[in-house]
């Protein structure tokens, strides 16, 4: 009779000795922290380049060009005569995006009358086309409050009721938690979830399905006697308890590394790890027990990371998820997870606030452990089967 | 290349990956976008002002499309608490005093405290809300000029002196959907593709199938074919679900973009073989090839510009086939290139074929020790 701590010995030594499970639980978390936030470093898009066309040629149509070109969003890269000139810029791809400044733009400002200044961003890539929207919005309505200032002036308003007047009442955006709204500090702490979350599922799921691959084969092993609790504790214990080195590498240096907040507690955030382990672990077991081939559990869970990334709701709002769709990723631990990092590490959310998440992930943990049980115990008794076959067919040879 | 055809059917995780798998994730991923336009995002309110104004304005932050007042909250305490459990995606906070201030022209500020860790659902609330404050003040400019005794052009020139009109290129209408749809499918291609070609040598080396004895490139051939072809239907079938089906534009030739499609679908197969050609360990192969594909969607460039990222993002992203396909699919859908303009992402996508000559080294051993045998066997 095998004692518990053999066990664990056995399950950590067929871990070790896999070398594509190393590769994957630990080497894939180095190489993802590396290589993941290496398009986001510079944060944001900066010095657009915007062509000009200019029908009215006037002073102030000058110094709204100078101001676009001021402003951090925007370069001026040049001032074209016409707007199918324009045009040949953007296809050329030397510039993204056009201001257009009307014919009569000074004279129709200083007979009163509202002027429209048109511009237009390339909008196969939104987030240039939004850098130079604010740029040339920013541009636009500063010289629209000098305008206006200049007009009530003119009427023999007060100076400090002009300069304010421009508008009945201000908007002040301030963007909190991300205040430079950067993208690594958007999309790292969230992706990170998911790829330690990801590589876990493929490390557990190799780990399964080689199992069942090596007794098909007619191989006898320690996995196909012992009681399936104690093997799925065994490996909770071994596959978990060596994944606590990549979490703390992520959640520690990584964040740290790429300045992003960690507002959590560590006491609190190691709370939440807890049920976010055992749920994926437990799940990357199931997904091992399904597979009979080693090379399968890493394909399923390759291609559903992009699905879940744009169904756990840090990019798309859960509002506009249809709503089986969102039913369905919350059985995956991956969607509480992220929303519950985020909140308390990110966000600031008292431990109370991610509480649901937390109770959600040991729900799945007991689900997908339950589950795990079954489908270890259903592969331990399908097994003879194979065994006489082999056994079978090893006579036939004989 | 029959054989190849025939492998495949028999293998049912592989006849799974080219057939309803790739037809779910596109489902999917259309399905999860199928809302297009934001609307009703949450946003919590503290009125610490409660007038006229300001309940116009309240009703005209909840009527509007794109937001909804989810919660009033009597402090702000209470309203940063609810942001930071993510109730809500945004906090207005309409000052004491907004009418009287606003009426005696000293332009009050309504604060808004929106939620930057979701960019994205920031940008969409930060419109709605411009929005709506913007519509809030002309009416109030217009009201106050036409009280001073002007006509309404006039009164309109003199609240708003410069309107502007922005337009988004090639996306009139903003849709998220277009934008990241058409991204999202190239990406999710990608992994499969780079899957097939991948699982395709696998597959001959876990039957113990030799495919060498006429010819190592011959024999290449004959087993990647099928995969070339299986990805280049898979290509234009979701390339017709969104420039045809959901009616995206489409301003170039469709034959430009079916033949990057072939030569996508060809250079991630090649991708595929070299992961495996190089490794002969299907598990470890899939390894790095996940490591490879996974991350294809950031390196695009689509959501974050390929002018933004640094050296070393460029120089990965040179590595994917799928940014030189995503490039020429945008040159030919929203601009309209002609064909000579989609040389240079032809060629980047042929140069994927190079890491065949590896995996064709790697194999060369085995051909000649098949060959050997073969030649030998009718002498005995």
């Amino acid at each position: 009779m095998m004692g518990f701590w053999d066990l664990v010995r056995l399950e950590l030594r067929t871990l070790l000795a896999d070398r594509a499970i190393m590769l994957t639980l630990f080497g894939g978390v180095f190489f993802y922290s590396f290589l993941y936030p290496q398009p986001y470093l510079h944060q944001l898009p900066r010095e657009e380049a915007v062509v000009v066309v200019n029908d009215d040629g006037s002073q102030l149509s000058r110094q709204l060009e100078f101001m676009a070109d001021a402003t951090p969003q925007v370069k001026l890269v040049a001032r074209v005569d016409s707007l199918t000139q324009a045009r040949q810029w953007l296809l050329t791809g030397k510039a993204s995006g056009i201001l257009h400044i009307p014919r009569h733009f000074y004279r129709d400002l200083m007979l009163g009358k509202s002027v429209t200044l048109s511009y237009a961003g390339d909008a196969s890539y939104f987030l240039v086309y939004g850098t130079i929207a604010e740029g040339l919005a920013q541009a636009g309505g500063t010289l629209a409050a000098q305008v206006k200032v200049a007009r009530l002036l003119s009427q023999g308003e007060a100076l400090p009721q002009a300069a304010m007047g421009w508008n009945a009442v201000g908007l002040n955006v301030v963007p909190v938690f991300n205040p430079s709204m950067g993208y690594v500090n958007y999309v790292v702490p969230a992706v990170f979830v998911l790829i330690l979350h990801q590589v876990l599922l493929m490390g557990t799921g190799i780990l399964g399905a080689t199992q069942n691959q090596r007794s098909g084969r007619g191989e006898q092993g320690y996995w196909q006697q012992v009681p399936v609790l104690a093997l799925l504790l065994a490996r909770t214990l071994v596959v978990g308890g060596l994944f606590v080195l990549p979490v703390t590498y992520f959640f520690g240096f990584c964040l740290d590394y790429y300045g992003i907040a960690r507002t959590a507690e560590p006491a609190a955030l190691w709370l939440f790890t807890l049920p976010f382990l055992l749920a994926t672990t437990w799940l990357g077991v199931v997904l091992g027990a399904l597979f009979t081939r080693r090379d399968l559990p890493t394909q399923v869970v390759l291609i559903s990371s992009l699905p879940l990334v744009f169904l756990a709701g840090f990019i798309w709002p859960l509002e506009l998820i249809p709503t089986p769709l969102n039913w369905l990723a919350q059985w995956v631990p991956s969607t509480p997870a992220i929303e519950g990092f985020l909140r308390l590490n990110q966000m600031g959310a008292e431990f109370s606030q991610v509480s649901r998440y937390w109770w959600q992930l040991w729900g799945l943990a007991l689900l997908h452990g339950g589950l795990a049980c079954l489908l270890l115990r259903w592969r331990q008794q399908s097994l003879p089967v194979a065994k006489v076959t082999s056994v079978t067919a090893a006579s036939q040879a004989r | 290349m029959g054989r190849e055809w025939r492998l495949l059917w028999q293998d049912p995780f592989s006849r799974a990956l080219t057939s309803w798998i790739p037809l779910l994730l596109i489902g999917l991923l259309c399905w999860i976008f199928s809302a297009g336009l934001a609307r009703d995002l949450k946003v919590g309110l503290v009125d610490q002002d409660r007038s006229t104004l300001s309940r116009q304005l309240a009703f005209s932050l909840d009527a509007s499309a794109g937001l909804k007042i989810a919660q009033h909250f009597d402090t702000i305490d209470e309203g940063t608490r609810a942001l930071r459990g993510g109730d809500i995606y945004a906090l207005v906070v309409i000052p004491n005093h907004l009418e009287r201030d606003a009426r005696e022209g000293t332009q009050p500020q309504v604060t808004v405290f929106n939620n930057g860790q979701f960019i994205l659902i920031a940008k969409l609330v930060n419109a709605a809300l411009a929005q709506v404050v913007g519509t809030l003040n002309g009416q109030v400019g217009v009201l106050a000029a036409m009280a001073d005794g002007k006509a309404l052009p006039g009164a309109l020139g003199q609240s708003v002196p410069i309107a502007s009109q922005v337009t988004a290129l090639y996306n009139i209408n903003s849709s998220y959907a277009q934008f990241l749809l058409s991204a999202l499918l190239p990406a999710v291609w990608q992994i499969l593709v780079v899957l097939y070609g991948l699982n395709a040598l696998a597959r001959t080396d876990r039957l113990g199938l030799d495919w060498t004895t006429r010819g190592v490139w011959f024999g290449l051939w004959r087993t990647l074919l099928p995969h070339v072809l299986i990805g280049w239907g898979w290509g234009l079938a979701w390339s017709l679900l969104l420039f045809k089906g959901l009616g995206y534009p489409m301003q170039g030739s469709w034959l430009v973009l079916t033949l990057g499609l072939g030569l996508a679908s060809t250079a991630c197969v090649s991708m595929g073989a070299f992961f495996y050609g190089v490794i002969r360990d299907p598990a470890r192969a899939l390894s790095l090839a996940g490591a490879y594909t996974a991350p294809g969607f950031a390196f695009m460039g689509v959501t974050f510009p390929v002018s933004a990222m640094g050296d070393v993002a460029q120089f990965w992203r040179s590595l994917l086939p799928i940014s030189h396909y995503v490039e020429l699919q945008i040159g030919q859908t929203n601009y309209g290139q002609p064909l000579t303009a989609a040389l240079p992402q032809f060629g980047a996508l042929l140069l994927f074929l190079l890491p065949l000559l590896l995996v064709v080294r790697r194999y060369q051993p085995q051909a000649h020790a098949a060959r050997q045998l073969a030649t030998k066997e009718p002498e005995s």
